[in-house]
């Protein structure tokens, strides 16, 4: 899907084969970020349609990696919809038990587990989201956000702790 | 460098818990033209209605003034708003109007609901919500308890708004049976099944769910007649446990009998069965009343402990409290003033255990600040907790310890002691030591779960993980997805196709024609706490395997003893296309 190994590609096709590659995990993010399917959905929606408007820019972009571009505005879609204070009222756990049914088997900590990145601050969700969950490099990741390395560090650091205290601390899934 | 444990466990975490949610083919199209310009989903209304609403809108007395109820407001006002807009969200304003004439018309929309909270927070609100909650307002929260009509009705309303794509809530017609018939015909089938008589309407002892839908079959071409469902769901208020379901055709046939009576005993085989009955039944430990703990405490009382915190749950004397000793909130409040948290704003989370500590009655209190309502942006690291020993019957506080929650590695730490909390301090040091046996399959032995593989893998053998070929998975997962023997497979297979004909027929899978069949399986080694291995199977039984477009989706867990007796434990059976409608 690297847009520059294929110049020919028009913009249609390339949008086209983004959205085939990305939407699942664009949407899982969008999911993890904003608690409600149907936001998310609509997150990324409007994801796509700002890829297409914007999509002339990505080659003028320090970003290198065209999903970590993809989930940059994402994010900030994101951001966009939660800016109202109502969102704090989620009911993350209730959210997930809306889930369509799971493909694979969930324990109780995938579940735990999950509930707690839901919950974390939003800072420190992005870098768990963008660097564990989507893989990005800790480049990826600074860009993505648009901070610097060091940045990122401190918030993975945080949040792995903000994490193991959610996880650990609670111990109800533990006998 | 990757803190590999963790990204692991974060991926393998969110992915399983968020496996079911994808776009489909049909949403991805439909990003794509939305994106483009090609075309808007939500249905266009003509221009000369469009103004008529706008006329309407701003004379939103003239309704007031009319005394709507909430179907007419909904038609009147709600959806042809929805239909004039491009967008799938109310703005405040339009929101402001609509509530304005639902308040006029004596309707009030719960003022904890989400779109009152956006509403009051000056923001819009997403229609179909917006037209759910005016719903819930007035036929009742809970959807399933709507009648036959209301549920057709709603449905009406979000294909006008474009929210859904058809409507698959019917009203009888024609030669159908009317509602009271299809009530009789459910209540008689149950009394038939299981000799309990069942009312014709919801009373005080019987919550009734009924539904008239366009059910699946495998032949997407069948007509109304071959689809037409009821449903008939009878929940017993008075036990909470007795639960009764029929399912029958337009004609009369039976397609589902259903009886459910949760636990009706619990589990005494093992500690560790009883622990999970109980927590079935009662939530988490973290959560139990005394009374539970008591329950535990006697259940287990004579039953072989294979591990140090069976041993101990057996021996820390769980009982209530003694008479005219302090109650478990006194104890917790006791608590409170020991650690100066009196007065304090935020969240405590904290439980209160009675037990006994030699002869002595005690309540075990542990506490942890959850939430400091000072620290808004929740900058502390609230990486320690405490645990207190209170005499019951005077609330002298005779130990306090803090422990930290951080085990120095990783985030998950099985041999981390836990028992603190359960369990008199005296007890931990006399527990006996039991064989730390290492797990056959344990995450740490497995390969790391390489994510970034799995774009290939999807690019090469499809989305569908079912049918990925093993090695794939176990490159793609790292061997979260394990091996079966062939004996444990034919096995499994055993069960799934007798539970697949006993739902659907012995014909379901001969229905379907050229079906293949997928399987992931894990495999979770519990030998060292219950001397047993889990077995998760999920069959998908297709002839679609690109898009399980049809089928049937098997799930059993089943657990292997040692001794070689099996339990199954869970065993669903249901269509493989439920999440595409």
């Amino acid at each position: 899907m690297d847009r520059a190994a294929v110049p020919s590609m028009s913009r249609e096709q390339t949008l086209s084969g983004w959205i085939e590659a990305y939407s699942d995990a664009i949407l899982k993010t969008c999911y993890l970020y904003l608690a409600d399917r149907g936001q998310a959905e609509d997150a990324t929606q409007e994801t796509w349609v700002k890829a297409w408007k914007h999509m002339d820019d990505f080659e003028h972009e320090s970003i290198a990696n065209e999903k970590a571009w993809l989930l940059r505005i994402a994010i900030n879609t994101c951001k966009d919809i939660r800016r109202g204070g109502w969102f704090q009222h989620i009911d993350r756990r209730q959210a997930i038990e809306e889930l369509p049914p799971q493909l694979t088997a969930v324990e109780p900590k995938d579940l735990s587990l999950t509930q707690a990145v839901m919950e974390l601050p939003g800072r420190y969700k992005q870098v768990i989201l963008l660097y564990y969950f989507q893989g990005l490099t800790m480049q990826e990741t600074a860009d993505t956000l648009g901070a610097v390395q060091s940045t990122v560090q401190r918030r993975l650091k945080k949040a792995e702790a903000l994490l193991r205290t959610s996880l650990t601390g609670g111990a109800a899934y533990e006998k | 460098m990757k803190n590999e444990v963790m990204a692991r466990q974060v991926r393998q975490s969110l992915n399983a818990t968020l496996s079911g949610l994808s776009t489909t083919p049909w949403q991805r199209d439909r990003f794509y033209l939305n994106a483009t310009g090609g075309y808007k989903v939500k249905k266009r209304i003509p221009l000369g209605l469009i103004l008529v609403i706008a006329l309407l809108l701003t004379c939103a007395t003239a309704l007031a003034a009319a005394l709507l109820g909430p179907r007419e407001v909904v038609e009147q006002m709600a959806v042809p708003m929805a239909q004039s807009s491009k967008q799938e969200n109310y703005t405040h304003e339009e929101l402001e109007q609509l509530i304005t004439t639902l308040n006029e018309n004596g309707i009030t929309l719960d003022e904890g609901s989400r779109i009152m909270q956006a509403f009051r927070a000056g923001h819009g609100y997403w229609e179909q919500d917006t037209i759910r909650e005016i719903c819930f307002a007035a036929f009742g929260r809970d959807e399933r308890a709507w009648s036959i009509d209301q549920q057709h009705w709603y449905a009406e309303m979000m294909v006008e708004i474009g929210a859904w794509g058809r409507n698959i809530y019917l009203l009888p017609e024609g030669e159908d049976m009317t509602v009271p018939q299809a009530r009789a015909r459910a209540a008689e089938a149950l009394r038939q099944a299981y000799g309990v008589e069942l009312p014709a309407e919801s009373n005080d002892q019987w919550q009734i769910w009924e539904s008239y839908i366009l059910g699946w079959t495998p032949d997407a071409n069948a007509s109304r007649e071959d689809r037409a469902r009821w449903g008939f769901t009878y929940i017993n208020r008075r036990t909470g446990n007795d639960d009764y379901s029929v399912s029958f055709d337009v004609r009369g046939g039976q397609i589902d009998l259903w009886r459910a009576q949760y636990l009706e005993r619990i589990d005494t085989r093992s500690i560790d069965a009883v622990l999970d009955d109980l927590e079935r039944r009662e939530g988490v430990l973290t959560q139990w009343r005394v009374e539970t703990w008591a329950e535990f405490g006697g259940l287990i009382q004579n039953l072989p402990a294979s591990t140090r915190s069976a041993w101990l749950y057996q021996h820390a004397g769980y009982r209530l409290p003694p008479e005219g000793a302090l109650s478990p909130e006194q104890a917790l409040a006791a608590a409170r003033r020991e650690m100066g948290f009196a007065d304090f704003g935020g969240w405590i989370e904290e439980n209160a255990i009675c037990c006994t500590d030699g002869d002595r009655p005690i309540y075990k209190v542990a506490q942890r600040v959850f939430y400091d309502a000072a620290d808004v942006e929740r900058r502390a690291v609230y990486d320690v907790f405490w645990v207190l020993e209170l005499d019951c019957a005077t609330g002298e506080v005779l130990q306090k310890r803090q422990y930290s929650y951080l085990p120095e590695g990783d985030v998950y730490d099985p041999d981390r002691d836990i028992m603190m909390s359960y369990v008199p301090f005296s007890l931990l040091e006399r527990a006996p030591q039991y064989e730390n046996r290492q797990s056959a399959l344990s995450l740490e032995q497995s390969a790391l779960f390489r994510y970034e593989q799995e774009p290939g893998a999807i690019e090469k053998y499809g989305e569908v993980m079912y049918f990925w070929p093993q090695e794939v998975l176990d490159e793609v997962y790292g061997g979260v997805y394990a091996h079966p023997t062939q004996a444990e497979y034919d096995r499994a297979m055993e069960i799934a196709t007798s539970a697949l004909y006993e739902k659907y027929g012995a014909d379901a899978l001969t229905r379907l024609g050229d079906w293949q069949v997928g399987l992931l399986h894990r495999r979770i080694d519990d030998t060292r706490e219950n001397n047993r291995v889990q077995l998760d199977w999920d069959f998908m039984f297709t002839t679609d395997p690109d898009y399980l477009s049809d089928g049937y989706r098997v799930q059993i867990i089943q657990m292997v003893y040692a001794d070689g007796h099996e339990e199954i434990v869970e065993l669903t059976v249901e269509h493989a296309n439920m999440g595409n409608g």
